[in-house]
Parts: C-alpha cells; structure tokens; sequence
C-alpha cells in the first residue's frame, strides 16, 4: 500500500507557469529514441518469412 | 466540444499519425491539463515534469494505435498519464500525493457527511490517507476534479454504470473509515 501525502492550500500555479514548462523539441527527440524501429516488428519478420517460403517453394 | 473543434482534432491526430512534427499543435492544447493532473498527484515538481513530458512521448508512439471513433482523446491522454504516474510510483520516483485547498474541502464535507466543522476536515484528510490508490483515484476525479462519470469510466477503462458503481462504493468505505476515526 503506497503511503499518501496530503497537501492543502500549496503553491497553486498559474497558466503561463506551466506553459513555460512545456518543451515539444524533447519530446520529439525522446520519441526519436523510442519509436519502433522496422526489423523489430512483426510485419518486418512477417514479409521476410513468407518470401523466404515462396522463395524455396518456387525455386 | 463542438463538431468543427472536433473535426480540427480530428485532422490533428491524422497529421500526427504522418508526421510527429504535427503532433505541436495537440501538445500544446493538452500540455496544461496533464500537467495539472500529475501535480495533483505527486509532490516532486522535477518528476511532474519528467512524467508530463513521457505522458506525450508515449502519445506521440502509439497515435497510430489512436481510433477517432473509441474514447476523446483527451480521455485517451489521461488514461496514459495515469498509467505514466503509476510506473513513477513504482520507480520510487516520487510521493502519491492528494493536492486540496480549503474550498474542496469544504464542498466534500457539504456532500458527503453533516458536520463540517475542523474536526471532522481532519478526520477527512486521515480518512483518505487510508484509501487505496485506485479509490483514491475515483474521489479526486470525481469531487476534487468535477469529472462525470462518463469522462471516469473513459479515463479508467469501465462504462459509465461501472465507474459510477465503484465510486458510490469508495464513498460508502470512505465514511466507513471516517466514523471510526476518533
């Protein structure tokens, strides 16, 4: 059971506080990192794997 | 929100689904309202940051997988956001907070129990101190944050019967606790 910390009447922030957080370059940059690269998909294994089957069944 | 709003959304998501560089202009409009939603829950403003930021990342990954036709994809953002903060929690990254102020409280006490004297205020905080976090979850969403049941259910993945159900539920275990409170 996680332990909860109860806060009353804190630091409220206002709008322009926030917005000034927000930085769409590195979410571009971790989504770089991150996204799905194409020999790791099951499409990728998927086209290798039934062409190597046409391949020996026609040749 | 309107249908030309939503049709604006709509082409948004399909842009981004393209092109990641499109995906500014949602970032944008929702970056607030996550970022209030995670500050609500944890005290860390660093680690609010940092799960803010993997809450679009995260978005921005699977916005292939997102269908216009299911929930609105605010609900959808929420829904990451909320699994987001429970891997921080895991990760001991920070503190599962409840962020109040006076003026909520005072409306809790008005619908929930008779007396709303100081006493009783406290009792309240200790009480949801002794919820678990998923009923937790349902009390902030729904009297702390105004949500509908309608938008709960979407955000925690139950129909709109199912999300009003458990938080009727979560406010009978609520006063449970309260009473036996000295």
């Amino acid at each position: 059971m996680h332990k909860i910390k109860i806060i009353v009447d804190g630091i409220e922030l206002s709008k322009n506080e926030i917005n000034e957080k927000q930085n769409f370059r590195k979410v571009l940059k971790e989504y770089q990192k991150n996204k799905p690269v194409i020999f790791k998909t099951v499409l990728f294994y998927g086209i290798i794997g039934l062409s190597s089957l046409l391949f020996f069944v026609l040749f | 929100m309107s249908a030309a709003l939503l049709e604006e959304e709509r082409i948004q998501i399909e842009n981004a689904k393209k092109n990641p560089e499109k995906f500014g202009p949602l970032y944008r409009k929702y970056y607030e309202a996550i970022f209030r939603y995670v500050y609500k829950r944890m005290d860390d403003l660093d680690t609010v940051e940092d799960v803010t930021s993997m809450v679009f990342v995260k978005a921005l990954t699977n916005i292939h997988k997102f269908e216009f036709r299911g929930i609105p994809f605010s609900s959808w953002l929420f829904r990451i956001a909320k699994s987001e903060l429970n891997q921080a929690f895991r990760d001991k990254k920070g503190e599962r907070t409840v962020r109040l102020d006076k003026v909520i409280i005072g409306h809790v006490m008005d619908e929930l129990f008779e007396d709303d004297s100081e006493k009783n205020r406290s009792k309240l905080l200790k009480a949801l101190t002794r919820l678990k976090c998923d009923q937790l979850e349902l009390v902030e969403m729904r009297f702390f944050e105004k949500r509908s049941f309608r938008e709960i259910g979407e955000v925690l993945g139950m129909t709109e019967n199912n999300a009003k159900v458990k938080t009727f539920r979560v406010i009978n275990k609520l006063k449970q606790i309260f009473n036996k409170l000295e």
